[in-house]
């Protein structure tokens, strides 16, 4: 008997639909720029939502991932426009090295982030609220509370600062050549896609993965049968931290300056983009691809309600409205599946 | 089977909510047209003045025969970067933009110079790419203008502090214009230059209250722009120091109504947003009939205190009494 198995369909529907509707209404929505230029947006959120998933299948959650983005965006592009670094390495090695930088920040603080919560037992959410704070404020500390980037005119080591700035910016803002499209596909999508099949490669074929749900769907019985709990939870946090860390690296490099207050609000992106991608708040379930899903759902809305010219205020209520749809959409398929089954075993047994 | 029915017919409630939603949107949109049409991304739409200059830029688009599309970044430098990239890729004749970070706003805006877009920004400037006309107040000179006010009143004497947005060039312009007029006075001193995050009112009376903790001895405060003015007033009035003066900048309704009402708000600078914006669009417009614009067009700024207010109430003609 062949289950129907709808619950994995739901969001991807929800996009499939979003985009033809999209499609039919906006003008230039279905060009190949504009689809490149989509998925450019969603590689941010979508690089930090994989590290989200990650957090939230131990039923944890990781408040911090929007502030990591600042805090180590501004290591970044302090490290790359340091003219210590810049005499010792030069552009392209300042570049390497900001980038170390920048991800080795990130998965520091996830390292106190999961240490905190595997050994000292304190609730996730009260953790990375407490790093989320100190994050933003490190990031203001460090800068002065002045994005970090583009030099002056008057600084005496202007030529070499632009030349790692655009050394950095070859990886965040690039485009790899690519036969029909006339703009070439952006890196940061590409590196998204790479992450993205990397985790989901994890989470499913290795023995980590599946401890990382084992974690999450019943922490006792998998310290019981010999999981590392604590070990795990912590991992999955240097995981989040991590990916937040890339998505700053490959800010930095599109933007050309690390801001302290860049990423703000980027952690409740990320958690709305993990649940529409049907991650389960309480643990135990998520998947990379609804990772993605999620993330492309949310850079869909954005890009059509931006070209529609929709206003921001209009933007944000249609968004919420949309998102809160698309889940329920997921929970009525999720509940057919449920009665289909149920109803597909009555038959086996009746008949 | 009457399950399946019920849960089939409540998926396409789903649906067709969705495509409801999606609908009006999507009429709303104007057929696609021969007028030149004009990207603007402003740094929020949350903020009188934007609207202002909205307004502004919308009645001379209307007059002149531009199409605008209007978005903001809201704070969000990399939302601003791609609402410059979705520009590009729409092909718009010309972008307007008020940069979240004149810094950071770079990047984006030598993407739109190598797809050949010309772009325009408004009230604050960007630190390079090609800019083909910067619109905006002369900030400096209305930053003078209240510094000055304020060493009058002050008697050439007293201690201040300063409600900085020290990442905003249009501010570090302000507050520089600002202290050149108090450095003439020795006998005033600026005691604290506190950072407003995003120069919200809470903020800033948050700080304010934190300054006059510290300061006891504090006099005047400068507020570099309204919401700060209106946080150091709040805060001002909740410790009851009737006797701290302040002075603001922008002039916007709520301001002017506090400097009338004779509180400690004296003055304000006023920048004539709905000025900036009927200037750029018009900048644009005659730089896609093929004219010569200069790289900088200045709006002046004014002064409204008691007296002006006074006088615009009689029916005289001035928002703001016009500078230089």
């Amino acid at each position: 008997m062949r289950a129907p198995r709808l619950a994995r369909f739901g969001v991807p529907l929800v996009l499939a639909g979003l985009v033809v509707v999209s499609g039919i209404l906006i003008p230039g929505f279905m060009s190949r720029s504009n689809l490149t230029t989509i998925l450019l947006h969603v590689s941010i959120n979508g690089i930090i939502t994989l590290g989200a998933v990650y957090v939230i299948i131990t039923a944890g959650i990781d408040l911090s991932v929007g502030s990591i983005v600042g805090f180590a965006g501004v290591l970044t592009a302090a490290t790359l426009t340091s003219g210590a670094v810049l005499h010792l390495l030069g552009p392209v090695g300042a570049a390497v090295l900001a980038g170390v930088v920048g991800v080795a920040a990130g998965a520091a603080v996830g390292l106190l982030n999961g240490g905190v919560v595997a050994w000292l037992g304190v609730a996730p959410f009260i953790v990375t609220l407490a790093t989320m704070t100190a994050a933003r404020g490190a990031a203001r500390l460090v800068t002065g509370g002045i994005p970090v980037g583009y030099p002056d005119p008057s600084d005496p080591m202007q030529a070499q600062k632009i030349a790692a700035l655009n050394a950095l910016h070859t990886v965040g803002g690039g485009r790899l050549p690519m036969p029909g499209l006339p703009t070439g596909f952006p890196v940061p999508a590409l590196v998204m896609l790479a992450i993205v099949a990397l985790g989901g490669f994890v989470l499913v074929r290795t023995r980590f993965g599946r401890h990382v749900y084992a974690v999450g769907g019943n922490e006792e019985a998998s310290r019981l049968s010999g999981v590392a709990v604590g070990r795990v939870k912590l991992a999955t946090y240097v995981i989040s931290g991590a990916c937040a860390g890339v998505a700053a690296v490959l800010l930095v490099g599109q933007l050309r300056s690390g801001g302290p207050d860049a990423g703000m609000l980027y952690e409740l992106n990320a958690i709305a983009a993990a649940v529409i991608g049907g991650t389960s708040l309480f643990g135990g379930i998520g998947t990379a691809w609804g990772a993605l899903t999620g993330a492309l759902l949310i850079g869909v809305l954005n890009n059509g309600l931006d070209l529609l010219g929709v206003p921001s205020f209009w933007q944000e209520i249609a968004k919420g409205v949309i998102i809160l749809l698309a889940v329920l959409f997921d929970v009525w398929m999720k509940k057919a599946d449920a009665r289909r089954r149920a109803q597909a075993g009555r038959a086996a047994a009746g008949g | 089977m009457p399950q399946p029915s019920a849960v089939s017919r409540s998926r396409w409630a789903a649906v067709v909510a969705l495509a409801v939603l999606l609908a009006p949107t999507g009429c709303a949109r104007r057929a696609a047209s021969t007028r030149p049409q004009i990207g603007v991304t402003l740094l929020t739409e949350a903020h009188v003045f934007y609207q202002d200059l909205q307004r502004g830029m919308r009645a001379e688009a209307d007059s002149l025969g531009l199409d605008l599309h209007v978005v903001a970044g809201e704070w969000d430098l990399a939302r601003q970067t791609s609402q410059v990239e979705n520009f590009i890729t729409q092909k718009m004749n010309a972008i307007i933009i008020a940069p979240v970070d004149s810094r950071g706003i770079v990047s984006a805006i030598e993407e739109a110079n190598r797809a050949k877009i010309p772009v325009f920004t408004v009230d604050i400037a960007s630190a390079g790419g090609h800019v083909v006309s910067h619109i905006a107040s002369d900030n400096e000179q209305g930053g003078e203008l209240v510094g000055e006010y304020l060493a009058k009143l002050l008697h050439g004497k007293g201690n201040i502090a300063i409600l900085d947005q020290p990442t905003l060039t249009s501010v570090i312009d302000r507050v520089r214009g600002f202290r050149e007029a108090i450095a003439k006075y020795p006998g005033i001193h600026i005691v604290a230059d506190a950072a407003v995050d995003r120069g919200l009112r809470d903020v800033a009376k948050n700080k304010t209250d934190n300054l006059l903790q510290a300061h006891p001895d504090l006099n005047a405060i400068f507020g570099s722009n309204d919401d700060c003015a209106l946080g150091a007033l709040a805060s001002v009035r909740a410790a009851g120091k009737r006797n701290v003066l302040i002075v603001g900048f922008d002039a916007t309704p709520e301001a002017r109504a506090a400097i009338a009402g004779g509180g400690p708000l004296k003055a304000d600078a006023i920048q004539h947003p709905t000025t900036i914006g009927r200037q750029a669009i018009l900048t644009v417009y005659r730089y896609l009939h093929g004219d010569t614009v200069p790289p900088f067009v200045a709006v002046p700024v004014g002064i409204v205190d008691r007296g002006t207010l006074a006088q615009q109430a009689l029916g005289h003609d001035t928002s703001g009494t016009p500078a230089h």
